[in-house]
């Protein structure tokens, strides 16, 4: 009895997470061409795995952008919009990329990336390098490092501007309502 | 015998000449539309409508579509590397190379002031300081702001670019090729730029046979083929043509030789009837080829009846011959053969005088070919009495004599025999359906315009061949009534009445205005403008803000002759005409028409809206209307000529079979829900023309087994030749030939009604 009653919590408890989207905590740093110094920004990634990525920048404003290969969701100065795909060509891109870069999914971003596997003192460090010519001049190179799960993504673009994303797992928790509004307003 | 000589001498000179001239090609033609008439007095218009016809029927889309994208991508470069071998397309454009996409911003990087966007100039103007403070964070913070363009630090331009580009259809460049994300799968999109004589029969050919070849081969692999493009439509229209142009013309020959072979009995008759066809085609291509430069397919399908026409002095001319005739009753019947020659030919120059490029070719074709089989018969031929035979009676002509010697029916059974056709008739009349429409005349193949629509759908874009023009004295106004006319179009666009549109104003503004969003952008960019404020809202320092504002490049105002220059620019120099008459011109095409009469009633100075085929089908309804007014007073010239020369009694003898037979071809078009139109009209006419002979023949005395056959024979070969075009599968073809399949066979089948009347 006690051991089905266990069968039965975990499958409660892997319901439930399965339910929960997956936090990381982030700090970047942003080298910008004509800057002295990186501009600096806080915030949250949560990636809703039927749904899209959620970039939700706390510091130095406020903003939430949620993406998904369908659309893009921007929720700046207290103003909610939706950009389809057709608007944001390049979006399906983005969502398609970020959720497998926080996430470091080898398999899925070896079809777009061909992977170099640098030495490391610790865990893993990948540069990648996109396989598509057009999206290689717009993003050369990104680097994934990490012990377990992803602990630092640098990339660069075509400007040579280099970009830092510093990344902390945050515990699991439910979807909340501001989280829910933006979920809804993907929804066609 | 020195005029026989020299007859068989030009027939020489006229074959070596054609010979030489189809062994230079570029003989025939195949495009429908370049034999309709110029639809715009205008002339900047009629060379519009060249433009847009030529450059966007130039284009050829593939879209090859799978499951796997390796598979994919591996048939599209299989395809590629055949294309580019075959050297048949001026450009191949299926890889966007990335330094293309850089020198597509780099090119237009100095000129924000005409390329960015009212909502970017809007959030630069200040009225809203938290949205573009959270439109710089997204810049500044967040993972969406990977630079596309360089010296580009706030995003401005690539935005303002891709706004502009994403307008324009559904394409997603899949390390490097042209990807549709709309389709299910993988599907890669290939744009085939044809070389401008792309109507060239030869070019066509091979052109055709190449795709054709392609999509076996990458259908075997697995991948879908689709394609589209006027190419395809215009060589699948000439395989077609030519495909009629065979099956008439063999059968037409075959069924009329056989007939005389049955009716002369005589192999060297057999041989000089011939002789007349032939001349009779040899004079009509050389001379149509001489006067054209190049003879439309639709021409010799048309033509194909001069197999039947022309043969007519033949054949008279050899039943002639059976009955002993002496040296002046040849001259008698040179006489009437000349009168009907002369009597056809003014029905076919008749049509020189329309302005249909189709119906002029087909005049000149059918004019020769009838002088050529007359003048071979009139000086070739052996003079007729020389050579004696003893003439033919077969048993039906001896039948049909008896039946003329009969005394006429009751007027009372000839009122029934009226009123049954009434009841035969009416009804099919009643279903007449009256189209002018133009493009109503052009077969089109289910598969190809399925293909059509699906590519359409999934690239989300389709360039219309109806446009705006827009003309002014000056580059300036015309850019302003540009924009005018675009304020109008996204109300229509808001409708749903169009998909979108293109205009070079969407990229260059007039110069006043880029002046005064210079001097906005100028503001905003200053040390105490906007952009600093809200830099400094970010946390950054004043020193910080100015070096990143100083990374953007000084601003240049943006001309069109600039802006035709850029990659961008390069793809729509179609929409630039450019300085004509102390003015300029440009184009402004649509995608997705939905709403045509919400288009056309746009009413703007300097702006018209710009629809060849509607135009077209217009004049069509207006010759169609003039064509069948002239069945009309044809008809009520006649019978008054006749009652004035003949009486009331033999006029309505005459007159009544050949509206008989106009009545049958009409109601025939309305059982078989055909179009009525201006071919069907035109129709009518020759209807006219050749029925009434059969019961003038008919009607001489007395009735002899020479005219009968004549008669028969003659009339049996012109429903044979005008019967076949019935089963052309050019719908222009078939409502001609079942118009006077129907009204010549009713009218041979009402003529021996003269008899009836002739004897009260």
């Amino acid at each position: 009895m006690k051991a089905l009653l266990l069968v039965i919590s975990l499958c409660f408890a892997i319901a439930v997470s399965a339910a929960e989207p997956q936090r990381t905590a982030f700090v970047q740093s942003k080298a910008i061409k004509g800057l002295s110094r990186p501009l600096q920004s806080q915030g949250q990634l949560v990636l809703f795995p039927d749904a899209g990525l959620l970039y939700r920048l706390e510091k130095p404003v406020q903003a939430a952008y949620l993406m998904s290969p369908q659309a893009l969701v921007i929720e700046e100065a207290g103003q909610l919009k939706t950009l389809s795909v057709d608007e944001a060509p390049w979006l399906r891109a983005m969502a398609e990329l970020l959720p497998n870069v926080i996430s470091g999914n080898e398999r899925k971003l070896s079809e777009s990336f061909v992977i170099e596997k640098l030495s490391a003192e610790k865990g893993f460090h990948w540069r990648c390098v996109p396989r598509d010519a057009a999206f290689r001049q717009a993003l050369p190179m990104i680097e994934i490092l990490g012990e377990k799960d992803v602990e630092k993504v640098r990339y660069a673009d075509r400007n040579g501007q280099i970009t830092e994303l510093m990344l902390q797992p945050l515990p699991a928790s439910a979807i909340s309502t501001t989280e829910q509004r933006l979920l809804d307003a993907l929804k066609p | 015998m020195k005029a026989r000589i020299g007859i068989y001498l030009l027939m020489a000179l006229l074959s070596l000449w054609l010979g030489w001239r189809l062994l230079q090609g570029h003989a025939f033609n195949a495009d429908l539309f370049s034999l309709l008439p110029a639809s715009m007095r205008d002339q900047v218009a009629e060379q519009a409508i060249d433009r847009v016809q030529t450059e966007v029927g130039r284009h050829v889309l593939i879209v090859l579509r799978g499951e796997q994208r390796e598979t994919v991508r591996t048939q599209a470069g299989k395809l590629i590397e055949s294309l580019q071998q075959s050297q048949l397309f001026k450009q191949i454009r299926w890889r966007i190379d990335a330094e293309v996409s850089n020198q597509l911003f780099t090119s237009l990087q100095a000129f924000p002031a005409s390329l960015y966007t009212e909502q970017q100039l809007s959030l630069l103007s200040g009225e809203d300081q938290g949205a573009l403070q959270a439109r710089l964070a997204r810049q500044l913070f967040s993972p969406m702001a990977v630079s596309i363009a360089d010296d580009d630090a706030f995003g401005f331009l690539s935005e303002a670019v891709m706004a502009r580009q994403s307008q324009n259809g559904r394409i997603e460049i899949d390390d490097g090729l042209m990807r549709l994300p709309n389709a299910e799968g993988y599907a890669l999109l290939i744009d085939l730029l044809a070389p401008e004589n792309f109507f060239d029969f030869d070019w066509q050919r091979q052109a055709y046979q190449l795709l054709q070849k392609s999509e076996q081969q990458i259908e075997s692999a697995g991948v879908e083929w689709r394609a589209t493009g006027t190419l395809i439509y215009a060589a699948q229209a000439r395989m077609q043509t030519e495909a009629d142009i065979r099956l008439i013309s063999t059968i037409s020959l075959i069924g009329v030789t056989l007939l005389l072979a049955f009716g002369l009995r005589r192999f060297q008759d057999l041989c000089w009837y011939l002789s007349a066809v032939a001349s009779s085609l040899l004079s009509a291509t050389a001379v149509s080829l001489l006067v054209f430069g190049e003879l439309h397919l639709i021409t010799l399908v048309f033509g194909t009846v001069l197999i039947g026409i022309a043969g007519d002095y033949a054949i008279h001319w050899l039943f002639h011959r059976q009955v002993p005739t002496m040296a002046n009753e040849d001259r008698h019947l040179h006489q009437s053969l000349l009168l009907a020659m002369l009597t056809t030919l003014a029905a076919f120059l008749a049509m020189l005088l329309t302005p249909f490029a189709a119906f002029q070719q087909i005049a000149v074709f059918c004019s020769a070919g009838l002088f050529g089989a007359y003048a071979f018969v009139r000086w070739g031929f052996p003079a007729a009495h020389q050579q004696l035979r003893k003439a033919v009676e077969p048993r039906w002509c001896k039948w049909l004599l008896a039946r003329s010697a009969q005394p006429q029916p009751r007027i009372s059974i000839i009122l029934l025999l009226l009123a049954g056709l009434a009841i035969v008739t009416i009804p099919g009349w009643l279903q007449l359906r009256i189209d002018d429409d133009v493009r109503s005349l052009q077969q089109r193949d289910h598969q190809l315009l399925q293909d059509q629509q699906q590519i359409q759908q999934w690239l989300g874009r389709h360039t219309e061949q109806q446009f705006f023009l827009v003309q002014a004295n000056d580059e300036q106004v015309l850019l302003q009534r540009e924009q005018a006319l675009q304020r109008q179009l996204e109300s229509l666009r808001k409708q749903q009445a169009i998909d979108g549109w293109q205009a070079l104003s969407q990229w260059v503004k007039p110069t006043e205005q880029q002046q005064q969003r210079q001097q906005l952008i100028d503001a905003a960019f200053a040390a105490d403008g906007t952009m600093t404020q809200t830099l400094q809202a970010l946390g950054l320092s004043e020193q910080e803000s100015r070096q990143l504002m100083a990374t953007m490049p000084s601003l240049k105002l943006l001309s069109v002759d600039e802006f035709l220059a850029t990659p961008i620019g390069q793809g729509m120099q179609m929409q630039w005409l450019g300085e004509y008459d102390g003015g300029v011109a440009s184009i402004v095409t649509l995608s997705g028409i939905h709403d045509r009469g919400a288009v056309a009633a746009l009413q703007l100075d300097g702006v018209q809206f710009v629809d060849k085929a509607s135009r077209i089908s217009e004049r069509f309804a207006e010759f169609r209307t003039t064509a069948t007014l002239y069945v009309v007073l044809a008809l009520a010239l006649v019978i008054l000529l006749l009652i004035w020369q003949r009486g009331w009694r033999a006029a309505l003898q005459l007159w009544l079979p050949s509206v008989a037979a106009l009545a049958c071809a009409i109601a025939t078009l309305g059982y078989l829900q055909l179009p009525f139109n201006l071919f069907a009209s035109v129709g009518l006419l020759l209807v006219l023309g050749i029925g009434f002979d059969f019961a003038l023949f008919l009607s001489e005395t007395p009735a002899s087994v020479y005219r009968l056959r004549a008669v028969a024979y003659s009339a049996v070969t012109n429903i044979l030749s005008f019967g076949l075009l019935s089963f052309s599968g050019l719908p222009a073809v078939n409502v001609f030939g079942i118009t006077v399949f129907v009204g010549v066979s009713a009218a041979l089948l009402f003529a021996p009604s003269v008899w009836w009347w002739k004897k009260a």
